[in-house]
């Protein structure tokens, strides 16, 4: 119990996020999913604030959570009365829920010409659901649309937090997660941007991201969340873990999910290891200029003879531009499109 | 329904569904965009130059075969000028390598290119198959990966050549990218992503001309150009790391052909990302990385089909639950006089003032080595004096750790790692 809560906290303070009596109040963004990580990182954090409140101290920052609601991808719809458990259990925080789809309000909204007929059907503009409906139709298969999923929550939080001047944002990763996207962004041709996706205060987008639960495996989450009192399960909404029922449905993220469930029960340590070996990578950043991709938003690498030549018989030698379209994307998300 | 004509010509009927995007082409578009990536692979790294003399590393296998194919058709092709030897490795492995080595043979009179044999019976009066009798079938591949990279070097010297490429393909970079993140091997995670190699430890440059094509691809070829080899793999087993590895590899390319590639291209980005400190060399300028250490070899022979006992991942599992042991207590681990970070990945734990040291030649055999022993003769002394067997097993799954297979040796506790 307490090994959870101390890992989670030593994280915050080596981040400078645990808020000494003097540092001026601080909102912190804290994304759930109703996941077993994000209810263990609100619980672990919402009662360090209630010791501090009882021992009349200074807080040191406030929550605010963001709950993304995803059903319109999702085969299950989402339960409003898990949020207003949440909410009893857990009152003195700011709740807020965006839709997915929400992204469109935001001005992240991709112009790339594949999805300009997403914007309109000809007799006026579409509402946001269908929009993004198109655009997931439009991609080539199961692997980009779980891809392009994934981008677009992520953008949608963190413009989100910068709209709410949140100071940092916590997402509720472990381990295994961490993990888990080190291995599947390298397969998805992003190996250049992972310091940006799962380093701590990671300089994405201008705003700091902290994974406070990056030392704790999934399995010892999974039994924490039965071992508080009263416990934390009736507030977990998991989707069972998908087994694809064709291999067009599955994914290159849910393949690696697997992977990880199988080393995680025999290899915890090199979980842990992969994790950490990634976390040496330097933001690219700090070595050379470069552009953003204009949909995940990460670093584009300068594009050079990769073994593939797709549609011409020539190869891109040396095309700084990243892609055809108006507005460069990085390799990985011309992987997607 | 009518036949679908190729996508690239529109004239012939398409027959092959290329594994690397599933474009359908006919036989002969296929064979020359094969072809054509790999000119546009050696052109856009400049791997050789006029008038070069190269040795194409040849086991018998289909990536070793279809390289000298490709290469002989391409230099004359395209005027590259290179003098090009088949350069092979007998390990001394009865019904595998005396069979691949008639292929060899085979090969040379077909592409008329002049073959040097060396064996390790003659390097180092053990066959592979006498050091396997010896120390077991556990962690042979170590063995097997030492006496090949200098064997290798030791035939190229013999034939007065500098260059020597390899049959590694994509899936191999691929698979080697999967691996070093799983045991946290960055300094060999960059290695194995640059198309050429060069090292202080060897005069000799390593180059991989098949780094972008796949293995499928690669067999396509080799099957519809008729060419002779070898499809018996290594009786000996492999790495589990790699086995794994080479297991999710396989999936990934199932859910998108192009996540082999798209791996390799992760790896070369990560590769330029890896802090100075942890590479433990420095750039040698574009997609070079000069190796202070030993050269790199070709990762154990290459030959994991995924039936290992995973007993390196349990050995590698132990350690790293000691390591967090010591990293939990706040400790610091001292071996031999050296602090030791117990924060720092295994890869970079070797104290600088070891891996700064000045290549010499090794007092044996004069091979050049960053110890006054080198890393074939320190494993010789182990098998010459017949040591019992638990003392020789420490060094499993280390194939690039002379210094810590020269601590091992002198009878130190060392925490097991992969340096280089
Ligand atoms: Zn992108
Ligand atoms: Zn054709
Ligand atoms: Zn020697």
């Amino acid at each position: 119990m307490k090994y959870v809560a101390t890992k989670v906290l030593k994280r915050l303070e080596t981040n400078k996020l645990r808020g000494g009596f003097k540092d001026p109040q601080r909102t912190l963004l804290v994304p759930i999913s109703f996941g077993v990580s994000s209810i263990v990182l609100l619980h672990v954090l919402n009662q360090q604030l209630s010791a501090r409140a009882e021992a009349g101290r200074h807080s040191g920052y406030n929550l605010h959570i963001l709950f993304v609601d995803e059903s319109a991808v999702l085969k299950h719809a989402f339960l409003p009365d898990l949020l207003d458990m949440l909410k009893q259990r857990y009152p003195s925080h700011t709740y807020t829920v965006v839709s997915l789809e929400d992204y469109c309000d935001y001005d992240f909204d991709f112009d790339l010409p594949a999805f300009a007929d997403a914007r309109t059907n000809g007799h006026g503009v579409l509402d946001k659901i269908t929009r993004f409906k198109r655009i997931l139709s439009s991609l080539p298969s199961a692997t980009s649309r779980a891809d392009m999923i994934e981008i677009l929550r992520r953008r949608l939080i963190i413009a989100f937090a910068q709209k709410h001047a949140c100071d940092s944002i916590l997402f509720g990763d472990s381990t295994t997660r961490l993990a888990e996207k080190t291995l599947s962004e390298t397969a998805k041709g992003r190996g250049i941007s992972l310091p940006w996706l799962i380093a701590d205060g990671s300089p994405s987008h201008g705003i700091n991201c902290t994974y406070p639960l990056r030392d704790l495996l999934r399995k010892e989450l999974g039994a924490y969340v039965s071992m508080t009192l009263p416990p934390l399960t009736p507030l977990v909404c998991e989707a069972p873990s998908q087994t694809p029922t064709s291999s067009k449905e599955t994914t290159i993220d849910g393949l690696m999910t697997q992977y990880f469930e199988s080393v995680e029960q025999n290899y915890p340590s090199i979980v842990a290891n992969v994790v950490r070996t990634s976390g040496k990578l330097l933001a690219p950043s700090i070595l050379e200029d470069i552009d953003a991709c204009t949909l995940c938003g990460c670093p584009i690498a300068n594009m050079s003879w990769g073994g593939d030549q797709l549609d011409s018989a020539v190869p891109r030698l040396a095309d700084g531009s990243g892609s055809e379209h108006g507005k460069a994307i990085c390799y990985g998300c011309a992987r997607t499109v | 329904m009518p036949p679908t004509p190729c996508a690239l010509c529109n004239a012939s009927r398409a027959l092959i569904i290329r594994p690397k995007n599933h474009q359908k082409l006919c036989k002969a578009c296929f064979i020359s965009l094969f072809e054509t990536e790999i000119h546009n692979t050696i052109t856009a790294n400049s791997l050789f130059s006029p008038g070069e003399r190269v040795a194409i590393g040849a086991s018998g296998g289909k990536d070793s075969t279809v390289l000298a194919s490709v290469l002989k058709t391409l230099n004359e092709r395209y005027n590259y000028g290179l003098k090009l030897m088949l350069l092979s490795i007998d390990e001394g492995i009865k019904g595998y390598r005396d069979d691949s080595l008639q292929t060899v043979k085979r090969n040379a009179v077909q592409y008329e290119m002049p073959l040097e044999i060396v064996g390790y019976d003659e390097l180092y009066g053990w066959t592979m198959d006498q050091v396997v009798s010896q120390i077991g079938k556990k962690g042979n591949c170590t063995y097997c990966g030492v006496f090949r990279r200098q064997a290798l070097d030791r035939g190229a010297a013999r034939l007065g050549i500098k260059h020597v490429v390899t049959g590694h393909n994509a899936d191999d970079v691929a698979e080697t990218v999967m691996m070093n993140l799983l045991r946290g091997d960055l300094p060999r995670l960059a290695r194995a992503t640059s198309i050429v190699t060069a090292s202080a430890a060897s005069e000799i440059k390593r180059s991989k001309p098949l780094k972008y094509a796949y293995e499928k691809e690669i067999v396509l070829y080799a099957h519809h150009k008729g060419l002779d080899y070898f499809t018996t793999e290594c009786i000996y087993s492999p790495e589990a790391f790699r086995g794994s590895a080479r297991t999710l590899i396989k999936s990934l390319e199932r859910v998108r052909p192009s996540a082999i590639l798209d791996v390799v291209r992760s790896g070369e980005d990560m590769a330029r990302l890896v802090p100075a400190e942890v590479s433990g060399g420095h750039r040698g300028g574009k997609d070079v990385i000069v190796n202070e250490g030993e050269a790199e070899g070709d990762g154990g022979c290459g030959s994991a089909n995924g039936r290992a006992s995973g007993g390196e991942m349990a050995d590698m599992e132990k350690q790293l639950l000691e390591n967090d042991g010591a990293r939990d207590n706040e400790t610091e681990i001292t071996v031999n006089g050296h602090k030791h970070d117990p924060n720092c990945n295994k890869s970079n734990r070797m104290p600088k003032k070891l891996r700064k040291q000045q290549m010499g030649k090794c007092a044996r055999c004069g091979y050049l080595s960053s110890q006054d022993i080198c890393k074939a003769c320190m494993l010789l002394e182990g098998l010459n004096k017949n040591r019992p067997k638990t003392q020789i097993q420490v060094s499993v799954e280390e194939e690039d750790s002379s210094p810590t297979l020269t601590r091992r040796m002198e009878g130190l506790t060392v925490i097991p790692g992969h340096q280089t």
